[in-house]
């Protein structure tokens, strides 16, 4: 008897496992840093509060090490135009939700912000939407933004 | 409407020519690689000009078309005489398949719809698929504008780069060679994102909006568009449904009005008929862009595929 009710209960729990494995190919891949991982265009648009709108377009390299590299960009605000770089981090949960720091430049090297966003990777990965979540100055007193974005891989 | 054929309609036209036309350019470009032999990521890559591309981001000219959309604002500053406020965009960029384009934008600016002549433009693609053009305007200087080329070429982002005149981004995708009603037959999903302007004759309050809903098309000139959903201000407000006809040229170009109430709209197909990109054009009402995805997508085999296969080879981005 006792040898019957093993049996069922190792049928069962290896028939669980053996589902549970099989569930995130029925659902599509989970999200990763390697998964994350290439070359991105990518455009934002918003509002720095009392100084106007902003808009920016650019390229950025995200790895696998969850590293944000060789970011450039063009940005305006309210019509200035203004050409910049940047870097930083960023991470990915399962879930395809994330976080990234990054630190804005001019060309000349000065940092001019120090930017956080929350992101959400869809289309399985090769888009990226994002909304500024923080914007700081070197004088440490954050601008009041409202600004998100799309940035999609360039090679999918 | 408004028709302009002034000077100013044409530095504004140029303007967005060149927005528009870079990032087409550089498509179509890039499209015209997928078809090049491998034995071109060996060679060495010509050098970057206008009218030409950069060779990180190869690509061969092949004519073709894109349709933008934009949303941004005109400002007070602008040199062009044009109304300041927020502006939507539809453009229809064809390139000729020698380095050169042609655009034609028409602008729903502050309330007003605005419709420009096709101006040429000419543009640059770097190693690393950004674009930047510029259009001369006879007497005026020229107006630049930059992007980025991403999925391979089936999409271009790109903004206005000129100081002073107007702060928008644009996203433009591949249209197809020809259209019927037909190539819009299925429920759509929409998303917009706007202005609702003080004067709008809908009953909705004055402020900044989004909307979601679905947006069907029976493929033979009707459509229905319910389940709309408003948040403006800050304020939810449950949008009535509509129906009434729209309309598709032979390029592409969508028209939409309603019978229901004063809701019309332009627009482009764009990825086959699996997207379309409008902005409404009721007098005075809402100025935004609205992107309509299918539910569930057509083949890209269908009659409305573009002939010419989007593919960048930017592998060495």
């Amino acid at each position: 008897m006792m040898t019957r009710t093993a049996t069922v209960i190792s049928f069962f729990v290896t028939t669980f496992l053996n589902t549970t494995a099989l569930l995130p190919a029925a659902h599509g891949q989970s999200c990763s840093l390697a998964r994350a991982a290439g070359t991105y265009g990518f455009s934002t648009s918003g509002t720095v509060v009392g100084v106007g709108l902003r808009t920016s377009v650019g390229i950025v390299t995200l790895d696998a090490a969850g590293n944000a590299t060789n970011g450039k960009a063009t940005s305006s605000l309210n019509g200035t135009v203004t050409k910049e770089t940047f870097s930083g981090m960023f991470m990915v949960n399962p879930d395809c939700t994330g976080t990234g720091s990054f630190e804005i430049f001019n060309l000349s090297g000065d940092l001019l912000l120090t930017v956080t966003e929350d992101l959400v990777w869809d289309d399985n990965m090769r888009e990226l939407r994002l909304i500024f979540t923080s914007a700081v100055p070197p004088d440490g007193k954050p601008l009041p933004i409202v600004i998100n974005g799309d940035a999609r891989k360039m090679v999918p | 409407m408004r028709e302009t054929s002034g000077r100013n309609s044409l530095r504004r036209v140029a303007l967005l020519t060149a927005v528009i036309i870079t990032p087409l350019a550089v498509v179509i470009a890039q499209l015209g690689s997928q078809a090049a032999p491998k034995s071109r990521s060996t060679a060495a890559p010509p050098p970057t000009q206008l009218g030409a591309y950069g060779g990180g981001c190869p690509a061969a000219y092949k004519p073709g078309t894109y349709g933008f959309i934009g949303l941004g604002q005109e400002l007070t500053n602008n040199p062009f005489g044009e109304p300041a406020g927020p502006i939507a965009s539809i453009l229809v960029v064809r390139s000729n398949g020698d380095g050169t384009l042609s655009v034609q934008r028409t602008d729903f600016a502050n309330g007003a719809l605005i419709v420009t002549p096709t101006v040429p433009g000419t543009y640059s693609v770097g190693d690393d698929c950004t674009v930047a053009d510029t259009i001369p305007i006879p007497g005026t200087g020229a107006l630049t504008g930059y992007g980025v080329i991403v999925q391979d070429g089936a999409e271009v982002d790109y903004m206005a780069t000129t100081e002073g005149v107007v702060v928008q981004n644009y996203v433009g995708r591949r249209m197809p060679n020809y259209c019927t009603n037909e190539v819009l037959q299925g429920t759509y999903g929409i998303t917009g994102t706007g202005t609702s302007l003080s004067t709008n004759s809908l009953g909705l309050p004055a402020g900044p909006m989004t909307t979601i809903g679905t947006l069907y098309f029976d493929g033979k000139g009707s459509f229905r568009k319910e389940n709309e959903q408003a948040f403006i201000n800050g304020s939810s407000f449950p949008i009535a449904s509509s129906t009434g006809s729209y309309s598709v040229s032979a390029d592409c170009r969508v028209t939409i009005t309603a019978t229901t109430d004063k809701l019309t709209a332009i627009g482009v197909v764009v990825d086959a008929g699996n997207s379309i990109a409008f902005i409404p054009t009721t007098p005075g009402a809402l100025v935004a862009n609205v992107v309509g995805k299918k539910v569930a997508e057509i083949s890209t085999a269908q009659p409305y595929a573009s002939t010419i296969a989007p593919a960048l080879d930017c592998a060495r981005v």
